[in-house]
């Protein structure tokens, strides 16, 4: 017996299909990903070595071979940017991947077991919830001294509550779908439902939640630098650039200008795309509003 | 005779005060099919729950293949012998499968959790039984977003035979489907029967579909077995008011509703059966 | 003057892929006190066809054709026309019934709610939905208008919707899939007030439901709707005794019997269609067992046969009953009567 008329059988889909990510989002994606080949390919790209001053020529204007200029020791401005590119996206990186991979778990965990664990984990992340992660961060660089690795678990720590509440909640949905009771009667084990199903298909709404946790990483982590937290001078890194007041004082204000618009317009570009991927239409009401909840 | 497939013993299943499956006890032997009929809040669906292992009875036990249920497994061997005894596919179509998994991995995935078919293997078997279930090879990259309903249930389908189970449980499965589907899905489902020697727990509100689909039935109402017995016999000449009840409410050709009102009530007389 | 009288209502819906087509030039008329089934499976559009009578559909649908109640076509009302009409002349029922009420008005509330609308008199209006509870079988009927709707059972709200719908006596009452989600000794008494409230106040119905008997059982007259199309119109007891179109007659093939095992069940092939989905022709052509090349490139008209009408071009030959062979049986034996 076999159906006459069925429906034809669809050509498999890409699982991250192209989303709809309109205007603004593949423009917002253009931007991301210029930042990232630059920051990738800085040695190809940057016209001189971000850290070798020349003292004969400091403070020096836009010109052919500088094209912001040199700084206060004489190094190019332009090079110390797209190098700084790198640090810039590393930390944030390496805080979102940390606070994921610690994150996930939990949130797993939390939504398949329910009851007693789920309340455990849930108010432990309600606690830190509620400590500032500028204010761990701080901490953090009292206690075991400034620098960049201080700097990343501590908001690696005080990002873990953002990815896990809704990673929980999403989970906790997929894992009441009917389909997860059949392959519990079915006998898979609760590890290979989580991983192979339940992971996969919230897989998308971790990637936009990833992406725009990444831009409020970097912002973050910038004003550390900015603040003389994370990164330390010399290391070029646009927190650390955008710092440097005695060049404004002195009347040269294109590297910090140069390092604050480059902060601002990779966290707009971050959060737009993360938006799109999530279906919003960005806005800046939510951005601010999700500024404001940090 | 023969171990019966399922045994349910003294069932009864407590959420605090309230007892939702009160002393059920019946049997399902191989190859046979039982029907659970009762209307909603019977505790049809908690029986299910208890026989699948997805909940744990207050009291009572049950038996499948000869191991008690009972007990949750936690074991990976456990569990996978469990799940090459006992299949459950259920009601709703559109969640009973992972929505972006193609509907050849469903079923390779639930042929390698059952451990019924080596690596090399594999697919070959799940396009044999997609074939089994009325659904041909061109499925196997279908995704249950692009199925009907009565489709996505032959899949379901084909996934609990995948493990070779002795007994599936069929919890309300054609209840959510056309009727013209329906039909389809109960011969699918007879056919299977007689080849595979599957005995099947049917659970469903729907008389009509009992006597189609099973050779006993066990009404339930409230949670109390009412009537049991062969589908000839209790539908044929119910011996309980409440199961005549239930057939006079069936709709059918020649068929007209009737209202049960309550003594204290009204002017026109009570009309009953 | 029909109560009801539905002409050429096409459908479409604009959805980001395109306008999908979802109802074909569907037409109907309903009598005043008379009762009509809408009939038909997934993809059949009926509940469209309701919504667009009851004009409650999605902003994105793009109706034409003409929708007349009572000789006041719908289609142009204002809004507050609308709404007087809807207060006047039509109730609704819908198959959940806590969506239709407002969980947070106690059931009194509710129903006078309707009353309270077109008489005025609360006082009296009370009385009269305590009358009206004990009358569909509610015990104890003044604690339950102090009753909040989470109170009461899915049957027991149904009823009291029903019978808040039928209050104000309008002359159309619209019903889809009223009691799919009850228990059937619920519909069996729901159904049976139904029909009592409906005779003594003259009001008509359009009956939406995929189940046949039920339709048969409650309606005068029974439209049967496939892949948004009519293919048959017939009296409730022509249908029951002869059905013509090979749709219908597949249809009653394949419900279940309740009297005895029938093996294997006649079945249609394939799966039900949307018009959307149904290439130039006959709808029903994919799955028809007595389909001809015809049946391929032209839409057959409904053709009147007698009182009925059918959308098939082998109408004469399924009037003779020379396809008896070839197409599924009719109805099977009834059952004694008494049940």
């Amino acid at each position: 017996m076999t159906a006459a008329t069925e429906v034809l059988v669809p050509r498999r889909r890409i699982v991250l299909r192209a989303p709809a990510l309109g205007a603004s989002g593949w423009l917002a994606l253009a931007v991301v990903t210029l930042v990232v080949v630059l920051a990738a390919f800085a040695p190809l790209v940057a016209p001189h070595d971000p850290d070798t001053g020349n003292l004969l020529t400091p403070y020096a204007g836009p010109s052919g071979a500088h094209w912001l200029g040199t700084d206060a020791t004489g190094r190019d401005i332009a090079s110390r940017l797209i190098y700084g590119a790198r640090t810039s996206l590393l930390g944030p990186a390496a805080i979102v991947l940390l606070s994921l991979l610690i994150g996930v778990p939990l949130a797993l965990v939390s939504a398949w077991r329910g009851g007693a664990v789920a309340f455990v984990i849930t108010r432990a992340l309600d606690v830190l919830f509620a400590i500032p992660g500028m204010l761990i961060a701080i901490l953090a660089a009292a206690v075991f001294g400034a620098g960049l690795r201080s700097a990343v678990l501590a908001l690696a720590v005080a990002y873990l509550p953002y990815t896990a509440r809704v990673i929980v909640s999403a989970a906790e949905r997929e894992r009441r779908q009917e389909y997860v009771r059949a392959l519990t009667v079915q006998g898979a084990s609760a590890v290979s439902i989580s991983v192979r199903h339940v992971l996969r298909n919230i897989g998308p709404l971790i990637a936009s939640q990833s992406t725009v946790a990444f831009a409020y990483a970097l912002i973050d982590l910038a004003s550390l630098s900015f603040l003389g937290l994370a990164v330390q001078p010399p290391q070029a890194d646009w927190g650390v650039l955008a710092s440097d007041r005695d060049s404004v004082l002195q009347g040269h204000s294109t590297q910090v200008a140069a390092a604050s618009v480059l902060v601002v317009a990779t966290v707009l570009a971050l959060f737009v795309v993360g938006a799109r991927m999530a279906g919003e239409r960005p806005s800046v009401r939510g951005f601010l509003r999700r500024g404001r909840a940090r | 005779m023969a171990e019966p497939v399922v045994r349910a013993e003294g069932l009864t299943k407590r959420y605090g005060v309230v007892t939702v499956v009160d002393d059920v006890s019946f049997e399902l032997a191989a190859g046979r099919t039982l029907a659970i009929v009762g209307e909603s809040g019977a505790g049809k669906s908690t029986i299910a729950a208890m026989v699948t292992g997805l909940a744990a009875p207050t009291s009572g036990r049950i038996v499948v293949g000869g191991e008690d249920r009972s007990v949750p497994g936690r074991s990976a061997r456990v569990r996978r012998r469990r799940g090459q005894q006992l299949q459950l596919v259920s009601q709703d179509p559109f969640t009973a499968l992972d929505p972006r998994q193609p509907v050849g991995s469903v079923i390779a995935e639930a042929l390698a959790i059952a451990e019924r078919a080596p690596k090399a293997t594999r697919a070959a078997r799940a396009v044999e039984l997609l074939e089994a279930v009325g659904l041909g090879a061109r499925y196997a990259g279908a995704v249950p977003r692009a199925l009907s309903g009565g489709q996505r249930q032959r899949v379901a389908i084909a996934r609990a035979l995948a493990a070779e189970p002795a007994v599936i449980v069929l919890d309300e499965a054609v209840s959510a489907l056309d009727v013209s589907v329906q039909a389809q899905v109960l011969n699918l489902l007879r056919d299977l029967q007689r080849e595979t020697g599957t005995a099947f727990l049917f659970i469903t509100h729907d008389l009509a579909v009992v006597r189609q689909i099973a050779h006993d039935v066990l009404v339930l109402e409230r949670g109390r077995v009412v009537e049991q017995g062969t589908v000839d016999r209790v539908l044929g000449a119910p011996q309980e008011a409440y199961t005549q009840v239930l057939l006079d409410s069936t709709p059918r050709h020649g068929w007209r509703p009737r209202a049960r009102r309550p003594a204290a009530a009204l002017a026109t007389p009570a009309a009953s059966s | 003057m029909s109560v009801l009288d539905v002409r050429d209502l096409s459908l479409e819906i604009d959805t980001p892929a395109g306008p999908v087509p979802i109802l074909r030039e569907v037409g109907f008329t309903v009598a005043p006190g008379e009762a009509v089934g809408l009939v038909g499976e997934s993809g059949s559009g009926k509940s469209m066809t309701l919504r667009a009578i009851a004009r409650l559909l999605p902003p994105t649908a793009r109706p034409t054709g003409t929708i007349a109640i009572n000789g006041t076509p719908v289609g142009s009302l204002g809004r507050s026309a609308l709404r007087a009409l809807r207060r006047r002349e039509l109730g609704f029922v819908f198959q959940d019934p806590r969506a239709a009420v407002n969980p947070m008005h106690r059931v009194g509330d509710f129903l006078t709610e309707v009353v309270r609308d077109r008489r005025g008199d609360v006082r009296a209006a009370t009385a009269r939905a305590v009358d009206l509870l004990a009358r569909i079988g509610v015990p104890d009927p003044e604690r339950r208008l102090r009753q909040y709707p989470v109170e009461l059972s899915g049957g027991l709200l149904q009823r009291v919707v029903i019978a808040a719908a039928l209050m104000g006596g309008p002359s159309l009452l619209l019903a889809d899939e009223p009691t799919t989600a009850l228990d059937v000794t619920t519909q069996s008494d729901v159904l049976a007030l139904v029909d009592e409230l409906r005779r003594e106040q003259g009001t008509a119905m359009v009956f939406v439901t995929h189940d046949l008997d039920l339709a048969l059982a409650v309606c005068d007259r029974v439209v049967v709707l496939y892949a948004g199309q009519v293919v048959e119109v017939a009296s409730a007891a022509s249908l029951a005794r002869a059905p013509l179109h090979p749709y219908t007659r597949g249809l009653f093939a394949s419900r279940p019997p309740l009297d005895r095992r029938v093996e294997p069940m006649p079945a249609i092939d394939g799966v039900p269609a949307a018009l959307a989905d149904v290439p130039a022709g006959c709808p029903f052509q994919a799955r028809c067992p007595i389909v001809q090349d015809r049946c391929r490139t032209s839409l057959p008209p409904l053709i009147p046969v007698g009182d009925e009408l059918v959308r098939c071009h082998r109408v004469d030959e399924l009037r003779a009953g020379t396809l008896i062979g070839r197409l599924p049986l009719v109805a099977p034996a009834p059952t004694p009567a008494g049940a």
